[in-house]
């Protein structure tokens, strides 16, 4: 039935997207979980530079970024270079490239919720923790966490999302290859040239709906946590 | 016990202690840095350079804010401290029993009230079994009665040299009856450290209160017996001394079966100075003893609750007024209560220097208890004392009703 509705190209093409937006959104939790602890935490003059760079992706056009990027993948790179003497293959127009990309350009979708939710995160409940005979990776594992749980489904909600709607990016370093490099936004872009409207209208629904439905459950799951704290 | 804590621009106190001092009360004014210096004691303060007794024990800490992790309930939370406890840890049981909370644990953190809530904090403490606990103003929202019992269980733990407590609190009553010693902070320094009673009136002084609390001790009554004959002798020294006879059957009369009951029921009969005294139980707190002594306890009587009689002779004349207890004394200073005027209402009572102050209608009495060197302060109204012809050095009777 799914295949009727929106053509078996396309279905390869959310599969794909599907598989791209759980790895990265996966991984981004991996990076940015530590990487927001330190940063709430990290108290110096040049913070300010690296926040701005890491923050960069919000505001800078996809292409302006795809384009960095595929001339980091390229075999004349180090980047390029060591990964293809790692793994024989090319990062440029690869699935593995498509995830490195992905998972820098939602970086800040990630980091960012889960910085503010640390930054304000009570420093007291860290030192009644530490009194009470935690080590920082207990009090981190058995409290810090626990009470971030908003922060942590938002960050993994919303790079989930935003890499499903990834297109710039991904056309510049991973281009137009069925079940390799082709997800769901460039799928679409190619019925449009192609002029099939059809299958174009069922895709850009089926994506209109399933945004819509996970930022309402993101804004409905922090609604219920928010009013369970000021409980 | 030498403590001192250094916080760069915050903090620089140094205090020493007597070895036995189990229950130290912290107190002074807002911001004058005594959060700070549990912090620093507690160790959570990085900046901070301390040196204390306590480098290889167990310091736990409770803040005004409970900081209850809200992302368990009660039992969580305690089973959260439970993890690290030491050996000699209580119970959770114990804990929320001597916090009064045993109702609670099934509780989420989000349904408890800030009281209960600062209850379960105490607990959370207690199961980690810490050896020195600070308690940064964390009773403030509990109930006077409630307050009271989670302070006698708390200062039961230091009599028995299982816990040594820091308590800051701005209720000077309760610094009073339970600590070993005071500890006064202001501007970030240790302005007096002491005894209690010393630093006590030494605090009432400098803040100028109008109705301060006097701290007694005494020995705790046994027998009923003992109470009438008690009140009968001390009709005939009172009598005997000023050279009059006791008026036996006219105005002592015996405790009847109804006050024996009383006794029995939340009253307590305290020895002070050789006469009898009654303190309501949850009014008291117990001091180290030695085995086979008798029980010391302490008690604390508003200023406001103390008159002057000076009919030294009907001594024990419990029959025609209702306050229960009298005391011997001897007047040893008369101070008339006054307070600053701010500088717009003083402009009016001086307007050379736009400031002044107006004397009260009430003046504070020193009161040296006869036979002992414990004080009563008494705050009774300038009439009264034009009325009375109260000087310094006259021999009264201080009344004051069930602490």
């Amino acid at each position: 039935m799914l295949t009727e509705f929106f053509g078996a190209s396309s279905l390869e093409a959310i599969l794909l997207t599907l598989k791209l937006a759980f790895i990265t959104s996966g991984l981004l939790l991996l990076i940015a979980l530590p990487l927001a602890w330190f940063l709430a935490k990290w108290q110096s003059k040049a913070k300010p530079f690296v926040m701005s760079v890491l923050a960069l992706p919000l505001v800078l056009p996809p292409t302006v970024l795809g384009f960095y990027l595929l001339i980091a993948f390229s075999p004349q790179s180090a980047l390029g270079q060591g990964w293809q003497s790692l793994t024989g293959s090319n990062l440029a127009f690869s699935f593995e490239g498509l995830v490195l990309g992905s998972v820098i350009y939602s970086l800040p979708f990630a980091l960012q919720p889960l910085y503010s939710g640390f930054s304000q995160l009570d420093n007291r409940y860290l030192d009644v923790a530490k009194t009470l005979g935690f080590s920082v990776s207990e009090a981190f594992i058995k409290i810090v966490l626990p009470l971030s749980k908003a922060p942590i489904v938002v960050a993994l909600g919303l790079s989930f999302a935003h890499t499903i709607g990834e297109f710039g990016v991904v056309l510049m370093i991973g281009g137009n290859i069925p079940g390799e490099t082709q997800v769901l936004s460039i799928a679409l872009y190619e019925q449009v040239e192609a002029l099939e409207y059809d299958n174009a209208h069922n895709l850009a629904l089926a994506l209109l709906i399933f945004s819509f439905v996970m930022l309402a459950a993101l804004y409905r799951f922090n609604g219920l946590t928010s009013s369970d704290e000021a409980r | 016990m030498q403590i001192s804590a250094l916080l760069p621009n915050r903090i620089d106190a140094k205090i020493s202690l007597q070895p036995h001092s189990r229950f130290i009360g912290v107190t002074g004014p807002s911001g004058a840095g005594k959060s700070s210096l549990f912090r620093a004691l507690a160790g959570v303060e990085k900046s901070a350079k301390v040196q204390t007794p306590w480098a290889d024990k167990k310091v736990g800490i409770v803040f005004q804010q409970p900081m209850l992790f809200p992302h368990t309930d009660v039992r969580g939370n305690l089973a959260l401290a439970q993890r690290h406890a030491s050996s000699n840890a209580l119970s959770i049981e114990e804990s929320l029993r001597g916090c009064c909370s045993e109702h609670l644990i099934d509780k989420p953190v989000q349904a408890l009230s800030g009281g209960e809530a600062q209850r379960v904090a105490i607990a959370r403490a207690l199961v980690n079994g810490p050896d020195v606990l600070l308690l940064d103003e964390s009773l403030s929202a509990i109930d006077i009665f409630t307050r009271r019992k989670i302070y006698q269980f708390l200062h039961g733990l230091c009599v028995s040299e299982q816990l040594t407590c820091f308590v800051i609190s701005h209720d000077l009553d309760d610094l009073a009856l339970f600590s070993n010693e005071l500890i006064y902070v202001d501007q970030g320094r240790t302005e007096l450290c002491g005894n209690t009673r010393d630093v006590l009136a030494q605090v009432y002084e400098k803040e100028g209160f109008e109705t301060p609390s006097s701290v007694l001790e005494g020995t705790q009554a046994t027998s009923l017996s003992k109470a009438q004959d008690s009140n009968q002798l001390q009709n005939a020294v009172i009598g005997q001394r000023y050279g009059s006879e006791p008026q036996q059957g006219q105005n002592v009369l015996p405790l009847r079966d109804h006050e024996q009951c009383q006794t029995e029921n939340g009253i307590q009969r305290v020895t002070v100075a050789g006469h009898e005294i009654f303190v309501t139980e949850g009014s008291v707190s117990y001091l180290p003893q030695q085995r086979g002594a008798p029980v010391l306890v302490r008690f604390t009587v508003k200023a406001c609750d103390v008159s002057v009689d000076t009919n030294t002779v009907e001594f024990g004349n419990s029959s025609t007024s209702s306050i229960l207890n009298a005391l011997p004394c001897v007047i040893s200073s008369i101070e008339h209560v006054s307070f600053e005027l701010s500088a717009k209402e003083g402009s009016a009572n001086n307007p050379q220097t736009g400031r002044g102050t107006i004397k009260s209608a009430k003046v504070l009495l020193t009161l040296n208890v006869l036979d002992s060197t414990q004080t009563l302060y008494a705050s009774i109204s300038c009439i009264s004392l034009k009325r009375l012809n109260l000087v310094e050095g006259m021999h009264v009777i201080a009344r004051f009703k069930l602490p």
